[in-house]
């Protein structure tokens, strides 16, 4: 069991590196290329880069909760 | 002429007091021909990128935008092509957690041994995390892949946030011809299709896919084309002759 935990917790620490990375260069990005949003050109309309980074956040911290409750029921 | 006269006798103004100078005029923004004069008069008029010299667009919106360089417009590819990443994560993140989250332990420990059901669920856990990012990671190069209309080029930045780093440029002069392809059911009711557009040079034509609403941008291209014309013509000294001049 012991060692499922560990691989879990190696899994996690991996997952949110890699989005920090992500974040990082994705706001590199923003940086360098701004442009006048409107509702043509963002996604469905409505959707600002900024909320689908921050969701982004939240559900990587939230697949880390929710795996760790699911991890506790096997 | 009596008093009374002198009084209502407008006195009569030079030019120069009632219109400022040219050089005294504030800058007005840029307007198209037809706006001005209804398209009919032959008169100079003055395209953006001879209106605005003074100011210094280097990198402004993208990297690489030169210095008189003005973007017009810009877009994203339509939202159908993230539709398949949206199917995929109801599959691949969905179903296994409602199988993880409400399927009874018990009961798959009747179907398998405890050690190959942490087994499956690990590789689950590994997958959906992995699909998870996949699917976000989508989202974000969604946002990188813009095509830019400028008042000299068109510009595709094919980036994403690895891998690719592509940018394709095609010059207003180059164009020679465009055709919009909008065929099929969901093409026609979510307005969106492939821009193609036929190049001057030895490459020979170029496909935009997936255009929202391409036939504005189809429009864009030509006016802004019309413009970089106009604007080479008056550049050389020469006066546009339009048909309806002979009318005037």
């Amino acid at each position: 069991m012991t060692s499922l935990w560990i691989a879990l917790g190696v899994l996690h620490v991996t997952s949110i590196g890699f989005a920090l990375i992500v974040l990082m260069r994705l706001y590199h990005y923003i940086k360098r290329y701004r442009f006048d949003e409107s509702k043509y050109t963002l996604l469905f309309g409505f959707i600002h880069l900024h909320w689908i980074a921050g969701a982004y956040v939240m559900l990587v911290l939230g697949w880390v909760a929710v795996s760790l409750l699911i991890f506790t029921r096997i | 002429m009596s008093s009374l006269d002198e009084n209502f006798v407008t006195p009569v103004r030079s030019l120069d007091e009632i219109e400022p100078a040219p050089s005294q005029q504030a800058p007005q923004p840029p307007q198209s021909a037809q706006s001005q004069n209804g398209g009919l008069s032959p008169t100079p008029r003055s395209p953006e990128f001879h209106v605005l010299p003074e100011i210094d667009n280097t990198n402004r919106n993208f990297k690489g935008q030169q210095r008189n360089e003005v973007v017009h417009s810009f877009c994203r590819k339509h939202w159908i092509v993230l539709v398949p990443y949206f199917i995929g994560a109801i599959f691949f993140i969905g179903l296994p957690l409602v199988f993880l989250l409400f399927v009874p332990r018990d009961t798959i420990l009747s179907l398998v041994s405890p050690l190959t059901y942490r087994i499956i669920a690990g590789l689950i856990f590994i997958g959906m995390t992995y699909y998870f990012h996949r699917l976000f990671l989508r989202f974000f190069n969604y946002y990188l892949q813009v095509l830019i209309i400028t008042n000299f080029r068109v510009v595709q930045l094919d980036q994403t946030l690895f891998f690719n780093r592509n940018r394709d440029s095609i010059d207003i002069p180059e164009i020679q011809d465009m055709v919009i392809q909008q065929s099929g059911i969901f093409k026609t009711i979510l307005n969106y299709g492939e821009l193609t557009i036929t190049l001057s040079s030895a490459h020979a034509s170029k496909s935009l896919t997936c255009v929202p609403n391409p036939e504005y941008f189809f429009r864009k291209i030509n006016k802004t084309k019309r413009e970089y014309i106009t604007s080479r013509r008056m550049a050389k000294g020469i006066e546009e002759k339009l048909p309806m001049t002979k009318f005037q």
